[in-house]
């Protein structure tokens, strides 16, 4: 692995952006989520759906 | 709380950005990058540490790095857990951090949520809708002007007084009727009634039974004969198109010959006056009516002709014009029951060829319907691809309409209609053809780029467009739930940047 600090550093920033977005989602149940719906996709299932929308954003905005 | 899995993918996505020369980090002054600064330190001390430790060793295994990334990272997230402490009820400077930065984007994102789904999603289907009610009803317009109509055939033209009238004008060539004798003041009926007859009782019933009533002399009179400032008020104002396609033409075609002839020969009203100006009324009128008379006794003569054959040969279709087939009533109650359809025959009058009989048209029966479906098809598919002329124009004239109701809704907001609709034509121009044909994912753009402009609006609502086409059974709570998913995620995307400095 190249640039192991700066590695984790971006793994951090995703982590803490997927447990933001995560907690963020819990919080709003009922106001414009439906909590069976969230109950049904399930937390785990959650953060890795907000993870793969930023990394798609991420990486077309990057033009990877 | 993260988990592994969540750490072990950002890691992942982390070194696939690093591989490719980018760095990932938060962005300053965001709700993401107080979380994170809420980590550093513990975070770098661990990095620093544990990567003196382990890089740089022959012995590591592939992958190792790796999995020390995530132990690290998860580590660094139970230290801020784990300083939780109920008893006193300070949860930890990260959970602390990550419960005020919740608080505080929460409301600002679902009412940009909300204000997408309650008011600029009403907005895009009342446009959509709009248009493509218009739409539907242009694009089967002329489908649906195919017709079969029955009609009886008068009596007058298979008179043999009445066809040695009109037989002079069997050899006149083909005109239209372009000038009208409107030089004289409105007449009565009665008196009109009285213009026209010849003065032979039978030969005068015919003609009384072919006009059917007073009106179609006092409306041609009024239309063809009377001044135009002398006209009536509510006067239907006639033309010879709407006459020869009226479904009453050949009483109009009727009476329009015998007004005619009867001012050729001037025999005018009692009280009717002529009105003129700068011409002599009376030799205008002769010149204008011979060539009326002439036009409409043409017409009257091939009307009469094919009556003659219709009757004598059981003809099914006494003619056919560009949209309707004019059929003998009695021979087609006959068709009707022998098996026949309208479709048949309207296949007949769209291949502009050989016009059938009856028993014909029945033996050719599935050809027929064959080639009105074939027809009716191309008139539509024709109509479709001028539609898009047609539906620019309707867009923006539904767009004005909505404008106005805003404007009357809010009186005091200032509404630049033209400004507004020619930011929306010209959005309307840049739409890709695929956009304009399902109009839903066009009118979601021309809304939001002209009324409603902050650009998380046209991504919220073509996120939930896209998600209902990937999932057509999904429910609609499922579908808000995904694309609020997917607005969050742009939204933690936003916070975060990526630096090429590798």
């Amino acid at each position: 692995m190249k640039n192991f600090p700066v590695v984790v550093e971006g793994g951090q920033t995703l982590a803490n952006a997927v447990e933001l977005g995560v907690t963020l989602l819990g919080e709003t149940v009922g106001a414009e989520l439906s909590a069976d719906v969230l109950s049904d996709i399930g937390r785990d299932q959650l953060g890795m759906t907000l993870l793969a929308g930023i990394r798609q954003e991420l990486t077309r905005r990057a033009q990877i | 709380m993260l988990t592994k899995e969540f750490v072990q993918e950002s890691v992942s996505i982390s070194n696939f950005f690093a591989e490719r020369g980018k760095s990932i980090t938060a962005a300053p002054n965001t709700a993401l990058s107080r979380l994170v600064r809420s980590q550093d330190e513990k975070l770098r001390n661990a990095v620093i540490l544990g990567g003196t430790d382990v890089r740089g060793n022959p012995n590591l295994q592939p992958g190792f790095e790796a999995d020390l990334a995530v132990n690290l990272l998860c580590n660094s997230a139970d230290q801020t857990i784990n300083e939780i402490t109920e008893s006193n009820g300070f949860m930890g400077v990260h959970a602390e951090i990550l419960d005020q930065e919740v608080q505080c984007s929460k409301q600002a994102l679902l009412s940009v949520f909300h204000t997408a789904r309650q008011v600029v999603m009403p907005q895009v289907k009342r446009l959509h809708e709009d248009v493509q009610n218009a739409m539907e009803n242009n694009i089967h317009g002329r489908a649906s002007r195919f017709e079969v109509v029955t009609s009886g055939t008068p009596n007058l033209y298979t008179s043999q007084s009445f066809r040695d009238r009109i037989a002079p004008y069997a050899g006149v060539g083909q005109g239209q009727v372009t000038v009208f004798p409107r030089y004289f003041t409105p007449a009565s009926d009665d008196a009109l009634a009285e213009m026209v007859k010849t003065g032979m009782d039978s030969i005068d019933a015919e003609y009384d039974e072919a006009l059917g009533g007073s009106d179609v002399l006092r409306d041609l009179w009024n239309a063809f004969f009377v001044a135009s400032a002398q006209m009536p008020a509510g006067a239907p104002a006639l033309t010879m198109a709407q006459i020869a396609e009226s479904p009453d033409s050949d009483r109009y075609f009727v009476g329009l010959y015998l007004l005619a002839d009867a001012a050729l020969s001037n025999r005018i009203p009692e009280g009717v006056q002529y009105v003129a100006q700068g011409v002599d009324p009376i030799r205008a009128v002769s010149d204008i009516c011979t060539n009326l008379r002439a036009l409409v006794g043409k017409a009257l003569f091939i009307r009469s002709n094919q009556a003659v054959e219709s009757v004598a040969g059981r003809r099914l279709v006494i003619r056919y014009d560009d949209y309707k087939a004019y059929v003998n009533g009695p021979v087609y109650d006959e068709f009707i029951e022998g098996g026949g359809t309208q479709e048949m025959i309207l296949g007949n009058l769209l291949q502009r060829g050989k016009v059938y009989s009856m028993d014909e048209m029945l033996q050719r029966g599935a050809e027929l319907e064959a080639a009105w479906a074939r027809g009716v098809a191309i008139v539509m598919e024709t109509d479709r691809s001028n539609s898009m002329t047609i539906q620019r124009r309707v867009a923006a004239e539904v767009f004005k309409v909505m404008l106005t109701e805003i404007q009357e809704a809010n009186p005091q907001a200032i509404v630049n209609v033209n400004q507004l609709t020619s930011t929306f034509l010209k959005t309307y121009d840049g739409l890709p053809e695929t956009e304009r044909r399902d109009f839903h994912l066009g009118a979601t753009k021309l809304i939001c780029r002209t009324l409603y402009t902050d650009p998380c609006f046209e991504q919220i609502l073509m996120q939930m467009f896209s998600i209902k086409k990937e999932q057509p059974d999904a429910s609609m709570d499922l579908v808000v739930t995904l694309a609020f998913v997917n607005y969050v995620g742009r939204w933690l995307a936003s916070q975060i940047v990526t630096n090429r400095r590798l």
